[in-house]
This record gives C-alpha cells, structure tokens and sequence, in this order.
C-alpha cells in the first residue's frame, strides 16, 4: 500500500522529469545547430552549398577548404594578436571595473550615483558615430597603428557592462560580511581583494567571457585603427579571406571555422572557471 | 566603520583610473558628436552650424520616426519575449537538474559565434530559393506559406528580429543563472522542508531575489534593442523599403553612404537619450516596486 | 568649444596613460607612414579594395607594386587591401581625420570623392603629368579626367553596363535573344512559360536595380535629355522620364524580374547568374571575370549585348551607360607628392593595361601592341561594343550628389515594388540636387 502510493507520488514527477529533458534536448538541437551548419558548410562545395540541402552532411568532405584558409601565411600571426589584445583587455577591464563597481556600490560618496550614470552611458553610445572622433583621439595619442588603438578602447567600452555586472552582485552580498571583516581590523584594501573579490567571482568570470566576446569579435575598430599587417586581429583577417574568397563559400566557411574554434575552446576553458567559482560562491554565499 | 568606507583616498584609487580611461574614449566621442549633431557637415571641411535642425529633421521625417518605431518594437519583443524565454531556461538549470553544466554551456554558444557566421545561417534558412524554412513548409505540406522572408514588406521586420533575439536568449540566461546561483542554497533548503513546489519557489523565493540581475537584464535588453545594427545590417540592410531600418543602421547610411555627418550624429545622439530615459525608468520601476 | 574640449582630454589622457604606454607604442603611426629611414629610401603606403579571388587586380596589383620596388630601392610601396563595406567606413575615416594614406582606391570616384576633393583632402596632379602619360592614355580619357580643368585621378579601366544573356537558357525557352523593348517583353514571357527566371535583380544593395531603371531612362530619353536632367533636376519630371518608369515597372509585372530581389544581395545575384539560374543579367564588365572563371556553371554559355532599344525612345544602342573613371588618388597630406604622382603613373598604367589583359576591365590605356588573343568572347564584345560609343553616360549614383544618389536608388526600389507610380516617381526626382559635377 504504502509502495503503490509512493510510486504514484513519484510518477509524475518522473514524466515531468523526462518531460523537462526532452524540451531541454531540443532547445540544446536549436542551439547548437549553428555550429555543426557551420563544420558541414565547411567541408562541402559551392554546387552542394547552393543545392538546397541545408541540413545535410556533406557527400564528401573537403578538407582542402581548410588547407587553403591556412594558406594564407599570416593567420599565427593574426591569432597571436587577438590572443594578445583580448587579454590584455581582460585583464584591464576586470581590474578597473572591480574596483570602481566596489566603489560605486558599497562605499559612501556624494557623486557615486552619477558615476554610475556616467558609466552606463558607454554603453549607450553607438559605436559608428563615434569612430571618427575616437579615431582623432587616437591619433592625437599617437597610438594609431600600436596593439594599444585596439585594447584602450577596447577597455573604455568594456567597463560600463563590467561595471554594471559587478555593482549589481556587490550589491547582493551581505553587509555583514564586510562588516565583521572591518571588525577584525581589515583595511578597505584588504576587505576588498580577500572578501569582497572572492565573494562575487561568480560576476568575475561572468564578466571576462562576455568582454572576451567583444574584444574576439570586434571587427570596425580592428579594420579601421590598424594599417600595419603585423597588428591586424584574427577578425580582420577572416573578413578579408571573406572578401578573397567571394565565390567560394566551402573556404568562407573553412575561414569561419578556424576563427570560431579558439572561441569555443576559450569559452570552456573560461566556463569551467565559471561553474567552479558558482559552486565556491555558493557554499560561502 | 563608517569612516572606512567612505575613505576618500581609496575611492579615488579605486574610481580615479576608470573615470581617466573612459571619460577619454567614450565621454569625448559623445560631446564631440553632440556637437556634430548641430552642424550641417559632410565630415570632412567646415560644417554649417544649424541650430537643432537635424533633431527636428529627424521628428519629422517619416523614415526616421518609422526607424523608431521599429526600435521600440524590437526592445518590447526583447523584454516580453526573449527575456522571459531566458529566465525560464535559467531557473530550469539553476534548480539542479541533470545536465545543468552541458545545457548551460550549450546553449550560450550562440552568442560565442560572430555575426558574421550568424548572419550567413539566417540568410541560408529565410533563403526564397533553397532555404531552410521554405523547404520545411514544403514538406510539411505549407507550400502556399513559403516565401520570401526577408525580401517583403510583412514578414521582413519579424524575420530580422528573430536571429537576434535568438542569438541572445543564451546571454541573458547566463548572467540570470549566475543570478540565481549566487543566492544561498539554505534558502532553497528551507523552502523545501515548507513543502514549496518548485514553481511555487521560483515565484516567491529566486525571482524576487534575483532582482538586482533581473534589472541588469532588462537594462542590457533594452539598450540591445535600441543599439541593434550588426544582424540587421547584413540580412536586410534596412531593406526592402525601410521596413526593417531602426535608428543606427539609418545613422549608418546617413553618415558613411549619404554623407550627412551632423545629422547622423544627431541620430546617435538620439539613440542615447533614448537609451538614458528608459534605464532611468527601469531603475525608478525596480526602486519603487 | 570643441577643440578645447577635444584638446584638454586628450591632455588628460595623455598625461595619464601616455607614460606607461610608450615603451610599446614606439613605432606607431597613421596611415599616412610616409618617411624616409635610415637608407634615405621613401615609403609610400596604398590603400585599396582589390581582394577578391574573382578579381584579376587582386592578384596584379602584389605584381605591379613588388617589380615597382625592386626598381626603384628609393621608393618603397607599402599596400592594405581592405575589403568592400570595411574599406568604405576605413578610408572615410582616415580622410575626414587628415590621415589618409599616400595613395588611395577612390570607389568609382564623382559624388564619392566629391567633397573630399573640395576640401583639399585630395592632391590636384595637374602639374605632375607630363604630355608624354597623356599621350599614352586612350583618346579622350585625358580630357575626360578633368574637373574645371584640373586632374585629381588617373584612369584605369573602363567599365560599361551591357545585357548578360544566358544563350543555353534563351535556347531552351525557345527564345530570340531581343534587340527592341518588344522583343525583351516577347523574351520574358517565353522564359517564364519555360519556369526560368528572365532576369535578375540583387536590389538588396538596390543599385543593381538602378542600373535597369537608368538603362531604361536612356534608351527612352537619350543621352543627351539625361544630361540635361542631371544639371536641371526639374527635366526629371517629364514624360520620356514617365515613359521610362513606366516600363520599368511594366516588366517588373510582367514577372520579368527574380521574385527574390530585394532580398538578394549583388553578391547572391552574381552566383545566381553563374549557377545558370536566371537568363538575363544586366551588369558592368567587371563580372565578366566571374562569369568566365572555371567555378561557374555558365562559362562559354554567356553573350554580351547592348540593352535594347526602345521603338517610341529617342536613345540608340551606341549610347553607353558606363565609362565611369575610377582610380586610385594622392592624399594632399602626402610628404612626398613627386614620388607619390609618380607611382600613381606607373600603377595606373600598368594595372589598366595588364588588367585589361587579365579581363578585369576596359582599356584606358592606349594598347596598341598588346597581344589581346587570351581576352574571353565577353571581354572582346565589351570592348566591340564599346567601339561603337557615340557617348557615355557614368554611373547615375555616381554623378549625383551623394544623398540624392541615395534617395534615386531608394525611389526605384519603391518603383519596383510597386509602391509608387511613375508619375509619383518623377516628381520626387525632380526634387532631387543637380550634380555637382561638369558633364
């Protein structure tokens, strides 16, 4: 008696729960569909592309797509400079916005809520009205053409979203905590690089990865502060294996690929640092 | 206590070099084309100085107010369709569920993958004469329903909002999930031992506790929705007939095809204030509720 | 109060931020990184848009510019390819900012390059050009790279507008290939009883779609009444004008047209066309190259003719649409103009007449002993239609004023949607400005 009832306690919720994964399933098909369009794209020619099969895999893989992406001699060179200014600006943009979202939200100051709405602003501005003047900054820094045209900017626009996202979870954390950390005789400093920073590191990570996407995927700065090959980002270079290759989709799409697998990996790696500090702020939380 | 966190000195170290960086890239680029907007100019040589004519240009003509409007059907469609899409995926992964750390990674990949990529699937699938979509109402038996998605006047704006929509339905997801796992698991708890239903918890408990990142979302979908430019862009250019075009791929073209500089930048101006006015009320909304 | 705003924060940002970074920003500069090093030798730095694998420049130009160099130690040619919508919002950027490149790709040049050559942005060349390059150029072209008597370009190829007919598809509908508006009608309604798609439209970068309508214009008005047109705007609303919208969108309702255009790109049109699925293209020799290359599907298939004439027009089939003079410019910002006109010389010449010979476009060079045997049929019927010239007429949005350009291809595109009428169509063009340009 007591076993039949337990089953039919359980029951629905054991549909509900295979219920919740089949949806979950398919929006994990509708998702990810991108990417595996894009690998099948990549190995197929243009008479298969333009065919109309647009799920199919393709009938005979052309790796060759890849081989004459690469060809071009300077995709190391353009990865090395993504790589570089993508992290440099990480790295900026985390520190300045950690800083100032503490600030803004947890410490007392006249001006803290027009900072903020300064702040927000940059994210308001949109960005090709804003290319010429920015350009006329540059060049009066005498910083066109330098991996610093790229990250500086990079770094301004990143900081207002930065900025938003750590405010918002300083916010969320307990007074207490630093309270207590002050009782024991911490300094500001102190209360926030060894409580506040690990606190929020779920914000930390959530931060990098989205300033990761928008330095990676920038391309109208990129193009238009940088002349000299030897700076150009991986972006750059893909748009103009783009615009080499018009007709010929299967090595787009090669190109393509090539600059959206380091994202991928970048991402995992990022995200499994994400997921940690979720935990690690969970349990302390 | 108090005198700690009001520590002059540590503000300014804290604040000082964010403000130094951003006022130079970002706050000059915005005054400089604030003064822009009042000119008759070209972009290159001397520029006539008109007063706010470009802003009551733009008031009246029908092609930017259309562009407008089309803005603020995109922000509606972020905030009533996409967001709740994301909360809803991101409270079903939050309540730890099998597979939570896959689902999470999965379904932020679209917006790892550059609107380059994007812009080129969309186009296969709305495509009038081998497209995915067209091909599975054929099948389906919907022949009479196919199209040319992008290519007419009824259809186009919807099917150009959707891959944006799409693309970003992972972003806000992440930064809710991140919301609702940062709130402590002993509050989850005890609800449970109260006999809470999880849908019951969701409403009561993790939504109203995640408020501060609910406003971050709803602040970032709507700037989104008033800035979108590079899917649009591409797929349809505005196209056909202005049906699609929202306020700066107009100041694209108004700046860099028609060179009309001042009054692109009257339009930039625009899509700021817009911007401002709206995060204002969403930070009055989440304050007085 | 710009200025100073501009001056002060830069102040700021500079003292702030400048000393830390100038151990890494030692070798920055502009675009225009003209300057001579230690050897004494010059750089010069090229800016263009040539990247396409269906584009002969794209590989000629690394040519010309490396035997350049190799000729001359003393100037060094440095060159960015960019591609087309980034190369637009890169070079706009540059000028506007007074950092332009030595030499630049001027983008079909007239209402383009317009307000660039008012400002001063652009070096007059005029005194650097000796009798002996004009001499070489082909007949008329020095005259016709004037501007109120003063040079800014050199020209490279020449690109006129013809109708691409897909002979194997005509064949198959049972069609005559049409000389008279008649039989372009007749033509369209055989292809479409055979289910081929006449023609083909990429209106979503609309200007494939002014093509038609200009063609149409000129056939109907002449050459000489759209001249007129252009410097008196108010002579758009007339009724050859009418007349001429009027077919337009009698062949858009005849079905003449993809039902897709307006949301296919010049691009997707392009492959369409190469895929053999639309039979009639009307389009510059520039995709001559594509059409021949071995990727398509319709090489050896295509003739090249003159667009129709019309039976109640006052245009004739010797009158060009095309001619267009689009080459490369000096920026006035340029520390070494000599040197910099000098190499604009000999790459002017050299991409035109090798370019030629590679079918990226017309001669503007004279070519007298040049072996053309190895030019495709579509570069050879180009060329024989284009000796048959009694006058030309540029690219329309090229010779209007930038914004009216804009609003002239918007206007078709509500033509052929049938948003308005003919009528309504010229009334609007007779707002538009008259071109600053001397025709």
């Amino acid at each position: 008696m007591s076993t039949a009832k337990g089953l039919l306690q359980r029951r629905p919720n054991f549909i509900g729960k295979i219920l919740l994964q089949g949806f979950l399933i398919i929006v994990t098909i509708i998702q990810i569909y991108p990417l595996i369009w894009l690998a099948f794209f990549s190995l197929k020619d243009n008479s298969e592309i333009f065919s109309g099969d647009v799920v199919g895999l393709p009938k005979k893989f052309l790796w060759s797509n890849y081989a004459k992406a690469l060809s071009d001699g300077h995709v190391l060179n353009y990865f090395f400079n993504s790589v570089l200014v993508t992290a440099a600006s990480i790295i900026l943009v985390l520190i300045l916005s950690a800083m100032t979202g503490y600030a803004i939200s947890r410490m007392n100051w006249k001006l803290s809520n027009l900072t903020m709405t300064l702040i927000l602003l940059g994210m308001m501005v949109p960005i090709h009205a804003a290319l010429l003047p920015l350009f006329m900054v540059l060049k009066n820094l005498h910083l066109l053409n330098t991996y610093w045209s790229l990250i500086i900017p990079y770094v301004a626009f990143g900081i207002p979203l930065a900025v938003f996202i750590l405010s918002s979870f300083f916010k969320g954390v307990p007074r207490e905590m630093e309270e207590s950390a002050v009782m024991d005789g911490c300094g500001i400093y102190k209360t926030f690089f060894s409580i506040m920073l690990p606190l929020v590191s779920p914000a930390i990570a959530t931060v990098a990865i989205f300033t990761f996407l928008a330095c990676w995927n920038e391309l109208m700065f990129a193009t238009t502060f940088i002349n000299n090959e030897s700076y150009q980002t991986l972006t750059v270079g893909m748009m103009s294996m783009v615009g080499t290759y018009i007709t010929q989709w299967g090595i787009i799409g090669a190109g393509l690929m090539i600059a959206t697998i380091p994202t991928i990996i970048i991402y995992l790696l990022l995200n499994k640092q994400v997921q940690k500090s979720m935990i690690a702020g969970a349990v302390k939380g | 206590m108090n005198s700690v966190f009001s520590n002059k000195k540590a503000i300014a170290i804290f604040v000082l070099p964010t403000l130094l960086i951003f006022c130079g890239i970002v706050l000059v680029p915005i005054f400089v084309s604030s003064y822009y907007s009042l000119l008759d100019w070209n972009g290159v040589g001397k520029g006539a100085f008109i007063g706010l004519d470009n802003y009551k240009e733009m008031f009246t003509d029908t092609r930017a107010l259309n562009s407008i409007k089309n803005s603020m059907l995109f922000a509606a469609a972020s905030i009533f369709i996409q967001l709740p899409i994301s909360l809803v995926l991101a409270l079903i992964l939050a309540s730890t569920i099998k597979g939570e750390g896959f689902y999470r990674t999965v379904y932020f990949i679209p917006v790892l993958i550059s609107t380059v990529v994007i812009a080129q699937l969309w186009s296969k699938i709305y495509n009038a004469d081998y497209g995915l979509l067209n091909w599975l109402l054929e099948n389906i038996g919907l022949a009479n329903l196919a199209q040319d998605w992008l290519g007419q006047k009824d259809t186009a704006l919807v099917a150009s909002f959707i891959p944006t929509l799409w693309q970003y339905v992972g972003y806000h997801m992440l930064l809710m999930y991140a919301g609702a796992k940062s709130i402590s698991q002993d509050i989850f708890e005890a609800a449970k031992i109260d006999g809470a239903s999880p849908i019951r918890t969701a409403f009561s408990i993790t939504i109203p506790l995640m408020r501060p990142i609910l406003k971050v979302c709803l602040v970032f979908s709507v700037i989104g929705a008033f800035k979108v430019f590079d899917l649009i862009y591409v797929l349809t250019g505005g196209g056909p007939l202005f049906t699609t075009e929202v306020p700066s791929t107009l100041m694209y073209t108004t700046i860099f095809d028609t060179y009309r500089y001042g009054y692109g930048s009257a339009i930039s101006v625009f899509i700021i204030l817009e911007c401002l006015i709206f995060t204002v009320i969403i930070n009055k909304f989440f304050k007085t509720e | 109060m710009k200025a100073l705003l501009k001056k002060s924060l830069s102040i700021i940002l500079a003292v702030g931020i400048a000393g830390s970074l100038a151990a890494c920003s030692s070798d920055s500069s502009g675009g225009k990184s003209s300057g001579k090093d230690g050897s004494g030798s010059i750089k010069l730095t090229l800016w263009d848009q040539s990247v396409g694998n269906t584009d002969p420049s794209a590989k000629l130009l690394p040519q010309i510019i490396e035997k350049w160099n190799s000729e001359h130690p003393n100037i060094q040619i440095e060159r960015t390819g960019t591609t087309g919508e980034q190369y637009k919002t890169k070079i706009k950027t540059s000028l506007a900012a007074s950092e332009a490149p030595d030499l630049f790709y001027g983008m079909g040049g007239g209402s383009f390059m317009q307000p660039y050559i008012e400002s001063g942005n652009v070096l007059e060349i005029t005194n650097y050009l000796t009798d002996d390059v004009k001499s070489r150029m082909a007949p008329g072209m020095s005259e016709a790279i004037e501007v109120d008597g003063k040079i800014y370009t050199l020209p490279v190829y020449t690109h006129i507008a013809n109708l691409f007919v897909n002979t194997e598809l005509f064949d198959k509908a049972g069609a005559q290939i049409p000389t008279t508006y008649t039989e372009l009608l007749d033509a369209v309604e055989k292809l479409k009883a055979a289910n081929i798609t006449p023609a083909l439209i990429g209106e979503k970068d609309r200007w494939p779609g002014m093509y038609w309508y200009d063609i149409i214009a000129m056939r109907q008005a002449g050459n000489e009444a759209v001249i007129e047109a252009f410097k008196d705007p108010s002579k758009w609303n007339s009724p050859d004008f009418i007349a001429a919208a009027t077919k337009m969108q009698e062949l858009a309702k005849a079905g003449a047209f993809n039902s897709s255009m307006f949301s296919m790109s010049y691009d997707e049109m392009l492959g369409a066309f190469n895929a053999g699925n639309g039979a009639m293209m009307f389009q510059a020799n520039w995709v001559n190259a594509g059409i021949e290359d071995d990727s398509s599907a319709v090489k050896g298939k295509v003739k090249v003719i003159p667009f129709p004439v019309f039976e109640d027009g006052k245009g004739k089939n010797t009158e060009i649409f095309g001619g267009a003079v689009d080459g490369f410019y000096v920026s006035s910002t340029t520390k070494h103009p000599k040197e910099a006109v000098e190499f604009l010389m000999y790459l002017s010449e050299q991409l035109g007449t090798q370019g030629f010979l590679a079918g990226a476009g017309l001669p503007s060079w004279n070519i007298d002993g040049l072996d053309t045997s190895g030019l495709s049929e579509l570069d050879k019927s180009a060329a024989d239609i284009m000796k048959t010239a009694t006058s030309f007429i540029a690219w329309w949005d090229n010779i209007l004023p930038a914004e009216s350009a804009e609003t002239h291809k918007n206007l078709i595109a509500q033509l052929l949607a049938d948003d308005i009428t003919p009528e309504e169509f010229c009334k609007q063009m007779a707002q538009l400005k008259p071109t600053e340009l001397s025709l």
